[in-house]
Order: C-alpha cells, then structure tokens, then sequence
C-alpha cells in the first residue's frame, strides 16, 4: 500500500522534497517584496523611449534589478552602450564575490548546473542559501533542489512583473506620476545600504561626482563618479582599520 | 533619448547579461579566481552605493533640467523625505528597507509634483 501511494504521488512527493518545501517557506515573503520592484521597473521601461521587449529582456537575461533598472535608465538617455555595460557590470560586481563564496557548493554539481545556476545568483539567492545549515548546503542534490526552487520561484514573480509594469505603464493616466518610479526605486535600494560611514561617503561622492562631471563627461559620468565613489569608500575603510589597528596596539 | 534600434538595445542588454554571468560564473568555474574576488572584496562593497547614488544625481540632475521651475526643491525634498519614512516604517513593522522606501518615497514625489 505504502509502496502504491509513493509510487503514484512520486512527481508530487518529488516536488516536495524537503529541499523544496524549504525553498517555498523561505522566499514566499521575498517574492512579496520582489514584486512591485518588478512592476517599478517595467513602468520605468514604459516611461523611457526604449523598446519594451529589449527593456523586459533584461529580466531574464540579466537576473538583476539594480543593475536592469540603471540599464534601462541610461539606455532612455541615450548612453553609449559600453557606459550601459559597464555601468551594470559595475553593479554587478559584487556578483563575483558571491560566487567566490558559494562556489564550495558547486564543486560537487553536475556541469550544467556549474554552467548555469551561477546565472540566478542575487543577493537574495546568498542570503537565503547561506542562511541554512551547513550540513543541508554540503548535501549536493540538496542544494540543488533548493537553490533551483528558489530560482524558479523568483523567476515566476519577476518576469510576469516586469510585464505587467510594462503593459501597465501606457494605460496609467498622465496624472500619475510614472517618471518617478525610476528614481524612487533607486532611492529605495540606496538608503537601506547606508549603514556605514564608508558607504555614505561612497553615496556622497558618486552622488556629487555625477553631478559635477555631467557637463565634461556626458553619460561617462556616471561610471567615472562611481569609481571616484568606490574609491572614497575604500580609503574611508582603511584609515578606520588603520585607526582601529593603532588603537588596540596603544592599548596594550 | 536613444539612437539604438531596438535590436542594439537588445543587444546592449544581452551584453550585459552575458558579462553578469562572467561575473558570477567566474569563480566558480576557475576556481583558481578565488584569490582575486577576495581582494576585490574591499572595492566591491563600495560599488552599490556609490552606483546608485551617481544614477540617482543623473536621474535628478535630468528632470530638475527638463522642469527646472518644479524639480529641485519639488522632486528631492519629498524622495529624501519619502525614503527617510519608508525606511523608519520598514523598522516599525520589519517591511523590506528597499521596498518600503522605494514606495513612500514614489508617493510623496508623485504628490508633490
């Protein structure tokens, strides 16, 4: 009988694998979030003389909203493309150190999943994987199932979102303010990253880099004021380690 | 506004894309990588803020020029004051940081203008 059931309700009880029920029960509330960023994003793409499918093709092959979001911007501005590329590879960068981190668990993985899970690697990817428990991440087909219940979840908000904000965005009335969404949903994903000195200084300096190389640098500004911010930020951080290294060696 | 064809752009984007992968793929499939992410690690932590917060100066910097009567005082005042009171909601109520301030401050800019 046991045998029956199991085998009847196999595709079921695959799908809810202990992996997999774990991956439902951990992102449900981030695709909460996910989802009127998403539909930001979309109207952000309405909202920029840009082709929509090209503007909602970056959900899918980029996988990344801060870095599709500033895509999209610059491309509605008329940036040339090595500022678009570089400006989201810049964003983006921070993608390479989480790989760095994860990939002890993609040793062990078949090469398809070497090759193309890294893809769907974001920070709530990070966050949620490394969030369990050792044992579960060094378990192969459990990370496996896991990581790609939790892709394929984030993946069937995001990209009907994306969408939706973008069909959306003709049909929403004149009076609505649209041209908004863009710099809201950066002010958004800004401030909640501002918890440390050196991250300010970085924000100010971009912030006022961009400002002030926009007349000399057209659409470079942008990039040129980021590495000007990421170096501030970097020397903010060394003179406080430095300062920390003086302090414990003078208190000894 | 763009001078691309919708084929450029879609370009554009899938070099993105392909360059995203790179990155994240990079130090996992040469693993010998590893070295130099953790040596970047320092730069990287600085890349989102100083990012976006350059995006956000352009973006503003554009609008305050196409509406310069309304935009300056009438576009920053109520995003700094709206993600400043999203944010303090996300702690109230353990909201999303992004979200919450993302969406008060899409509101109180849209009211103001």
């Amino acid at each position: 009988m046991a045998t029956l059931s199991t085998a009847t309700a196999s595709p079921v009880v695959r799908a809810l694998s202990p992996a997999a029920t774990a991956a439902l029960r951990d992102v449900w509330p981030i695709l909460l979030t996910l989802f009127p960023f998403a539909v930001a994003i979309g109207a952000a793409i309405a909202a920029a003389p840009i082709s929509g499918l090209a503007g909602w093709s970056g959900g899918p092959l980029v996988w990344a909203g801060s870095a599709h979001l500033a895509a999209v911007t610059l491309l509605g501005a008329g940036a040339s493309w090595i500022t678009v590329v570089t400006t989201g590879l810049a964003i983006n960068a921070r993608f390479a150190v989480y790989g760095a981190a994860l990939s002890p668990y993609f040793q062990a993985q078949p090469r398809w999943f070497r090759w193309i899970a890294p893809h769907f690697i974001v920070d709530q990817m990070f966050a949620l994987v490394l969030a369990r428990p050792a044992e579960e991440r060094d378990d192969p087909r459990w990370f496996r199932t896991y990581y790609l219940t939790v892709a394929l979840l984030i993946g069937a908000v995001w990209m009907p979102s994306i969408a939706a904000g973008i069909l959306a965005g003709p049909v929403i009335p004149e009076s609505w303010p649209v041209e908004f969404a863009a710099p809201a949903a950066l002010a958004g994903l800004l401030a909640p990253g501002l918890k440390t000195r050196s991250a300010v200084v970085a924000a100010i300096v971009g912030a006022a880099g961009s400002l002030a190389l926009e007349d000399i640098a057209g659409s470079y500004a942008v990039i040129l004021a980021a590495v000007l911010g990421m170096a501030a930020g970097t020397v903010v951080t060394r003179v406080g380690d430095h300062r920390g290294t003086r302090e414990s060696e003078g208190s000894r | 506004m763009t001078d691309m064809t919708a084929w450029q752009q879609f370009g554009v984007i899938a070099a993105l894309g392909a360059g995203s992968w790179g990155l994240r793929a990079g130090f996992i499939v040469l693993p010998a990588g590893r070295g130099a992410a953790a040596f970047m690690e320092r730069w990287l932590t600085h890349a989102r803020p100083a990012i976006l917060a350059a995006l956000l100066a352009s973006v503003l910097s554009r609008t305050a020029t196409a509406d310069p009567a309304g935009a300056s005082m009438a576009t920053w005042l109520p995003l700094i004051a709206g993600v400043a009171a999203g944010m303090l909601a996300a702690r109230r109520w353990g909201l999303s940081g992004s979200l919450a301030a993302g969406l008060v401050a899409y509101v109180l800019a849209g009211l103001a203008v």
